[in-house]
C-alpha cells in the first residue's frame, strides 16, 4: 500500500484537474466496473466474493490542493489564486510546477530591505506571485496561460515509521480503496473516486446521486495538531492513536449509530481507533449525506501533520489502522 | 566541471561550523587542482595560494556559510525539536518547509506549521522560532540518540532549473560567490597573471562577519576583492537597491570602498565586454566587505555581486550568466597588466 501511496502522492492534479490520477487508478481496477461520471468522478463497482444486502460506497477524493494562474504580469510574473485553502504561512518560499511541467517559485522580499512589519507579516495569494523565469509576458505566456494550475513540488520522505510529501491528503484515502480492491472483498461493494473535494466538496454528491447507496463510508486525512507544546484537549487527534472517527465536524453530524459501530469494531477486531476531539474541518461527508435522499455516513481519517501543506505527515501504523477499520466497516454494512 | 555543477555541488553540501565542514571539504576539492598550497585557519576559513609569487597580492574572497538554525533542545512528549535561528532566516517562509538536521547522520525532516484553529491572531502573522518546531517524525528516544542541542539545521530545497538558465533553490547565498571566485581561479590558471593571487573562502558572514576580519588582518593584501550576492529586482524592491536578474555583474560603490577600486572593476567590465550594472550602497554593504576593508592595517577593497532574488529563502534565484559575468571581472581585475 505505501507504494501506491508514494506513486499517488507523486503525480499532480488540483480540482478539476484529477485525470493523471484517475488514469493511474483506472489502471489499477482490473476487471471490474468503472463508469467516468460527467464531473470526473471515477465510479468503480468492485465485484467481492458474495452479493451484499446493502449497497454500500466508500469514497476517497483524488484531487490536491494548489495554485491557478490568473495573470501574467508585463514583467512576465503570474499572479494566482490557490485551489483549496493553503494558509499564506506555507506559500512563500515553495517551488511549484504546473501541469506542463514548467516550474516556478512562491518569493519573498528579503528580509535585509523588510521593514519589521513587513517581515512580521505573511502576504496572502493576492500579493504574491508565481516566477517561472521567463524575462516578460510573452515568454511567459509560452509556457504558463491563465487557468493553467500548480501544485506545490516537494520529494516524498520515507522516515521509517512516518511518510512526508505534498498530497498525502487525500491519495491516502485513494490507496486505501485500491487496497481493498486488491484484496477482493468478501462483498460487491461502490468505489468512488471523487473530484473537487478542496474547493467545497463539488464532486462526490453526484456520484452519490448517481448510484443511490445505503451507506456511505468516507476516507480521508484529518488535522493532526499533536505538535509540541501543544496542550492536550486542541490537539484534535494524535499520530499513533489510529484511525480517527468523528462525532461532529463543520460538514456534518455523523450517524451516531454509525459512530458506536466503529468503535465496537476497533474493539472487537484489535483496531486502534480514537475519537476528533475537537469540532473542526469537513469533508465529502458534509455533501454525502445529504444527496440521493439522504445517505448513512461514516467518516474515518488518517491523522495528519501540516495538512494542506507541501509537508503532510502521517504515521504508517495510523493508515494500516484506517485500512483496517474501512474494511471492517464495509463487510459489516454490506451485511447488516 | 561547469559553472552549473560547481554550484550546485556547494549549494548541496551541507554546512557546518567545523574544520570539517562538508561545503569546505567540496570547495577544497575544486580549489586543490587550481592552488599551490590551501590550508585553514583558527577560525575555519579555507585559504587557497593559487600563486604564491607576483607583483601586487590580490585576494578574492567570498563567504561559504550558510544561514540555517541551531537546535535547542528536543520535546520529550513527541521528538519535536526546538531550534533558534542562525543567521537571517526568513521567518515567513519557514512553517512546512523541508529541513535537513545534521547530527550523528543527516535526518531529514520538516518544519510544523500551527493549523488554523490555533494560530494566534491573525492569518497573516508571520510565526517565530519560538512558534514552530523541526519534526523529523520520529519519537524522543529515536531522535535522541542522533540529535543534540547545538546540531545544525538547514533548508532542504535542492538546485532545480527555471526558464532562461536561470536557477533556483537553498543557499545561492553565497554558494554563487564561491563558484565566482572557483571560475575565476579556473580561468587564472588557464591563462595565467603577473599578480600574487589567494582565494578565499570565509567563515561567518553571517553571524558577524568575524571570519573575514581574522582572515583579512593576517593576510593584509594588497588589495581584496569580494564577491556576494546582492538583490535582484522584483516587484516590491526599489529599482535603485536593486539590479534585474541577467543584468551582469553587480558592481559596488559605496564610501567604505575605494573608489579607485570600484572604477578600475567598471573599467575592467567596459574593456572586457563583461555585462555589469553599478550598485551604489551607503555606510554598509552587509558583506564581508565591510570588515576586510578595516582589518589590521587596512585593505584597498572592491565588492562584485551576483544579483539574486528570494535572499535567505529556499527559493534563491539567480541567473547562472551572471555568475560567470562576475568571475569574468574577477579574473581581469586580479590578473594584472
Amino acid at each position: 500500500m505505501f507504494t501506491l501511496i508514494k506513486e499517488l502522492c507523486n503525480l499532480n492534479g488540483t480540482s478539476g484537474r484529477e485525470d493523471r490520477i484517475r488514469e493511474y487508478i483506472i489502471e489499477k481496477t482490473g476487471d471490474n466496473e468503472y463508469i467516468v461520471d460527467p464531473l470526473g468522478n471515477l465510479i468503480v463497482h468492485v465485484k467481492g466474493k458474495q452479493r451484499a444486502k446493502n449497497k454500500v460506497a466508500v469514497c476517497a477524493h483524488m484531487d490536491e490542493v494548489g495554485f491557478i494562474a490568473t495573470y501574467i504580469t508585463d514583467d512576465g510574473l503570474i499572479k494566482f489564486d490557490t485551489v483549496g485553502g493553503i494558509m499564506p504561512a506555507v506559500m512563500s518560499g515553495r517551488k511549484i510546477i504546473f501541469e506542463n511541467g514548467t516550474r516556478g517559485v512562491i518569493g519573498s522580499k528579503p528580509v535585509h530591505l523588510s521593514s519589521e512589519e513587513e517581515k512580521n507579516t505573511l502576504l496572502s495569494e493576492d500579493k504574491l506571485f508565481i516566477d517561472i523565469g521567463a524575462c516578460d509576458k510573452n515568454e511567459a505566456m509560452k509556457y504558463v496561460f491563465p487557468g493553467d494550475t500548480a501544485v506545490f513540488e516537494a520529494d516524498f520522505l520515507d522516515t521509517g515509521s512516518k511518510i512526508i510529501s505534498k498530497a498525502l491528503d487525500d491519495r491516502v484515502g485513494c490507496s486505501i480503496m485500491l487496497k481493498i480492491l486488491e484484496d477482493v472483498p468478501e462483498f460487491d461493494c461502490d468505489l468512488i473516486f471523487s473530484v473537487q473535494e478542496e474547493v467545497g466538496t463539488r464532486g462526490a454528491g453526484c456520484a452519490v446521486n448517481r448510484i443511490s447507496p445505503d451507506f456511505a463510508i468516507v476516507l480521508e486525512s484529518t488535522t493532526a495538531a499533536d505538535v509540541a507544546g501543544v496542550p492536550d484537549d486542541k490537539r484534535v487527534c494524535v499520530q499513533g492513536e489510529g484511525a480517527v472517527i468523528s462525532f461532529m465536524d463543520n460538514s456534518t453530524l455523523y450517524d451516531k449509530e454509525l459512530f458506536g459501530k466503529m468503535l465496537e469494531l476497533g474493539k472487537e477486531k484489535g483496531i486502534k481507533v480514537q475519537v476528533k476531539s475537537v469540532v473542526a474541518g469537513g469533508n465529502d461527508s458534509g455533501i454525502i449525506h445529504k444527496s440521493a435522499g439522504g445517505v448513512r455516513t461514516a467518516a474515518i481519517s488518517a491523522p495528519c501533520r501540516y495538512i494542506h501543506s507541501q509537508s503532510n505527515l502521517l504515521e504508517k501504523g495510523d493508515i494500516e489502522a484506517c485500512y483496517m477499520l474501512a474494511k471492517a466497516l464495509t463487510e459489516y454494512l454490506c451485511n447488516a | 566541471m561547469d559553472t552549473i555543477d560547481i554550484l550546485k555541488k556547494i549549494c548541496e553540501a551541507p554546512y557546518e561550523h567545523t574544520f570539517d565542514s562538508p561545503t569546505l571539504k567540496v570547495i577544497e576539492e575544486m580549489m586543490l587542482p587550481l592552488s599551490e598550497k590551501t590550508e585553514t585557519d583558527a577560525l575555519g576559513n579555507l585559504i587557497c595560494s593559487v600563486k604564491s609569487e607576483g607583483e601586487n597580492h590580490i585576494v578574492l574572497s567570498a563567504h561559504m556559510d550558510k544561514i540555517g538554525m541551531v537546535i535547542t533542545g528536543i520535546d520529550e512528549k513527541t521528538g519535536m525539536l526546538r531550534f533558534g535561528k542562525s543567521g537571517g532566516i526568513d521567518m515567513r517562509t519557514l512553517a512546512a518547509a523541508r529541513v535537513r538536521v545534521i547530527g550523528k547522520k543527516m535526518v531529514c525532516g520538516c518544519v510544523t506549521s500551527t493549523p488554523p484553529h490555533l494560530s494566534r491572531g491573525s492569518r497573516n502573522t508571520a510565526p517565530t522560532a519560538d512558534d514552530l518546531y523541526i519534526d523529523c517524525g520520529l519519537s524522543y528516544d529515536e531522535i535522541k540518540s542522533i540529535v543534540s542541542v547545538g546540531d545544525r539545521a538547514e533548508y532542504l530545497s535542492p538546485v532545480c532549473e527555471l526558464l532562461g538558465g536561470k536557477l533556483t533553490g537553498a543557499y545561492m547565498d553565497n554558494s554563487a560567490g564561491c563558484t565566482a571566485v572557483i571560475r575565476a581561479c579556473e580561468l587564472l590558471k588557464v591563462h595565467g597573471a603577473k599578480n600574487r593571487i589567494t582565494a578565499v573562502f570565509t567563515t561567518r558572514e553571517e553571524i558577524g562577519k568575524g571570519g573575514a576580519l581574522a582572515a583579512f588582518t593576517r593576510l593584509q593584501p594588497d588589495m581584496a576583492l569580494i564577491t556576494d550576492v546582492s538583490f535582484g529586482s522584483a516587484p516590491g524592491i526599489p529599482k535603485e537597491s536593486s539590479s534585474p536578474l541577467s543584468s551582469g555583474a553587480m558592481i559596488c560603490f559605496s564610501p567604505i570602498l575605494q573608489k579607485e577600486v570600484s572604477l578600475m572593476l567598471t573599467d575592467v567590465a567596459e574593456k572586457n565586454g563583461i555585462a555589469y550594472t553599478v550598485e551604489v550602497m551607503g555606510a554598509r554593504t552587509a558583506t564581508d566587505s565591510d570588515v576586510a576593508v578595516n582589518a589590521g592595517k587596512g585593505t584597498k577593497t572592491g565588492l562584485v555581486s551576483v544579483p539574486l532574488l528570494n535572499m535567505h529563502t529556499p527559493v534563491e534565484t539567480l541567473d547562472i550568466k551572471d555568475v560567470e559575468a562576475v568571475a569574468a571581472v574577477l579574473f581581469n581585475a586580479s590578473r594584472g597588466e
